[in-house]
């Protein structure tokens, strides 16, 4: 999901902010599509079959020819096995197919606005109802495509009834970017890499053809959360400045958390801050979360005389009131807490902050303590809490790899992209 | 400093709780190992080495005065903890943000409860109902609070564990969500999961009631309560899961 809160926090930004906002549910759900290979035939052994179907999950295509194509006035050139005539959609897609030179080709979506990338995968494994079971579902990678990030998801399912079954391989690509979201699948089994490979290609061509150049960022990047090594979400971040000189960031979160072989927790998010030029405190801050696509946190503070006004919604209840600062300036924005944090020293080894993090506590501030961890090199731990993040900074203080532990659970978020200065 | 850390974190954590029914055990996710262990369910004893024996016992061990000797071996010779000797306080009856009972949306289903089970229905009843009334067994909730649970009627253990409580609360019986460890006994293995439950201060003592494990052979070893109940729940709940560090247990 992509929030522009438009005549809110900034002139770059247009609105939007719900579920509403991935557009419809794409077309092509596996069981309308022509049926993926690997059938189970009776007549063969079960090595035989084995044999058959782990072929048909390693197969590969070689790179196709290249074909170009408009989208809107752009010209954009891309990889496919046979020619492109992209087709717009009711609502707000185009959808253009790429030969992949397989059986199926692979079908992609671009949206004219922000797609959540937690809620389409949702609805797609959701989408397999019927005859169609979901069997294993596993994000395989999350990448940066062009400067934004690309989440490669892999829905395995059964097809048929009971005794005539088919082993199924739904591949799926989410691209969350601010000039060219896309979602693009391909139903048919193996083509792993190759899938990648186009999608990639197609993302990262439709990303430099929408591209405005008269969008400026002052910084950017994008951080990808692992839990044993395995990608489970992104966030990306851009920074900007108004033409009245106040600063607006905005991050976007998705997480695809697993819970069992063919269940995960998704969740998709939303924070845009606005903070001043002259002092760098938060002047208006709005987060929106999604669970399972379904609107789990709306929630904005704004500056008042005496400190700060919450309101909006969280887990489907109201919520309003006033908090006030121990720090009558006002709270920190990141750049302020990137600043602080790199001044710490031995002899000024910590700072505690207060931040609106409703995730936290929607209706409070959260104390945060952030102290020098002499053991590493721009090391510094994040306490907020009961919860620890050990910390490697970058050489502006903006945390370029986290560690949290969670009980049994350890996560990591690192930065892989990063462009601009924060300053 | 990160607003998503939070909520990474709190997602991260409850991936590795889970509902505990025979079905569901079957796909959930087991905590990794660093801590082995043997349980004697006829002596209701539970004893195992660390692997490090200098490790410190994580604390729902701990705080059931387990000590470790030289070797890294520990006992814990009453595996059915005796029960808690505080008493019930106010937020264990009343409605919280979390335990919403006094929510519109959950009046449907407290109508139902008591449609089936009579006016004053007993907390092992309210138990059974819970476990029904939920009729979708899944794990793509994070934590729902009482009222959205009555709706939606789908979740895993949290789920489960607010819901009971907010039941419990609405009929008079002081309850309240506990999270840490269940052990499960398996034909041919034991297993732990982090999970959540509830206690209810029934005949005069706290009472382990579990609407989604149902019937299989188990042990709880709490970690501590959901203490609080209010919008800023997540933090608290951070707490306890962190109290819960050990990577696992390996039970025979």
């Amino acid at each position: 999901m992509r929030i522009l809160l438009g005549g809110v926090v900034g002139l770059f930004l247009v609105a939007c902010a719900t579920t509403q906002s991935a557009g419809p549910a794409p077309a092509a759900p596996p069981k309308e599509s022509a049926p993926p290979p690997a059938p189970v035939v009776k007549e063969k052994t079960p090595e035989e079959r084995k044999a058959e179907l782990m072929a048909a999950f390693a197969r590969e295509s070689t790179p196709q020819a290249e074909q170009t194509f408009s989208v809107g006035e752009q010209r954009v050139t891309v990889e496919s096995a046979t020619p492109v005539a992209p087709k717009r959609n009711e609502g707000s897609s185009v959808q253009v197919e790429l030969g992949l030179g397989a059986s199926q080709p692979v079908t992609c979506f671009v949206y004219e606005r922000g797609l959540d990338v937690g809620t389409l995968a949702t609805r797609m494994a959701k989408s397999l109802t019927g005859d169609t079971s979901l069997s294993s579902v596993r994000v395989s990678d999350i990448t940066v495509v062009e400067k934004s990030p690309a989440t490669f998801l892999e829905l395995g399912y059964l097809a048929g009834k009971p005794g005539a079954q088919v082993l199924g391989q739904l591949k799926l690509m989410f691209y969350s970017s601010d000039e060219s979201p896309l979602m693009c699948l391909h139903d048919e089994p193996g083509y792993v890499q190759s899938f990648k490979r186009i999608t990639s290609t197609f993302a990262a061509a439709m990303a430099r053809a929408l591209t405005s150049p008269e969008v400026k960022y002052d910084w950017r990047s994008v951080s990808v959360m692992r839990v044993k090594g395995a990608p489970i979400g992104f966030e990306r971040t851009a920074w900007m400045t108004r033409s009245d000189g106040d600063r607006v960031s905005m991050s976007v979160t998705a997480m695809l958390v697993p819970r069992s072989a063919t269940e995960f927790l998704s969740t998709d998010g939303v924070t845009v801050t606005k903070f001043a030029k002259k002092d760098g405190r938060v002047i208006e801050k709005t987060e929106v979360s999604l669970n399972g696509g379904e609107l789990e946190r709306k929630l904005t503070l704004t500056r008042t005389k005496k400190g700060y006004h919450y309101e909006g919604t969280a887990q489907g209840k109201e919520l309003a009131g006033d908090l006030v600062p121990t720090d009558a300036k006002g709270l920190l924005s990141d750049l302020l807490v990137a600043q602080k944090a790199k001044a710490l020293t031995a002899a000024k080894p910590s700072f505690t902050y207060e931040e609106y993090s409703p995730g936290a506590n929607p209706a409070a501030l959260t104390k945060t303590v952030v102290t020098r961890d002499a053991s590493v090199p721009r090391g510094v731990i994040i306490e907020a809490g009961p919860m620890k993040m050990n910390t490697v900074l970058d050489e502006a203080g903006m945390p370029q790899r986290l560690t949290l532990n969670a009980g049994p659970v350890v996560m990591e978020l690192d930065r892989v992209f990063s462009e601009g200065k924060v300053e | 400093m990160r607003r998503p850390v939070v909520a990474a974190l709190l997602l991260g954590a409850l991936a590795a709780e889970a509902q505990v029914s025979e079905e569901a055990v079957l796909h959930a996710v087991p905590l990794e190992t660093t801590v082995r262990g043997e349980v004697d369910w006829k002596a209701r004893q539970l004893e195992g080495v660390l692997d490090e024996p200098k490790a410190a016992l994580p604390a729902f061990l701990s705080r059931r005065g387990v000590r470790v000797d030289a070797t890294g071996r520990w006992k814990l010779e009453n595996l059915v903890a005796p029960p808690p000797k505080d008493k019930p306080v106010a937020r264990h009856r009343n409605a919280s943000w979390v335990i919403d009972f006094d929510q519109a949306s959950f009046t449907p289903a407290w109508k139902t409860a008591v449609d089936e089970l009579g006016p004053k229905p007993t907390a092992a009843a309210l138990t059974a109902f819970a476990g029904r009334y939920l009729s979708r067994k899944s794990y793509d909730r994070g934590l729902d609070l009482a009222s959205q649970v009555a709706t939606r009627r789908e979740g895993d253990c949290t789920e489960h564990a607010v819901f009971l409580t907010a039941l419990l609360r609405k009929a008079g019986i002081p309850a309240r969500a506990m999270i840490g460890l269940v052990l499960v006994a398996f034909p041919d293995r034991v297993r732990s999961y982090g999970h959540m439950w509830v206690e209810a201060f029934v005949e005069g003592r706290w009472q382990v009631f579990d609407a989604a494990l149902g019937t299989a052979p188990a042990a709880w070893l709490p970690a501590g309560e959901l203490s609080d109940e209010g919008p800023g729940y997540a933090l608290g709940l951070a707490g306890l899961l962190n109290t819960l560090a050990v990577r696992s247990l390996e039970l025979r």
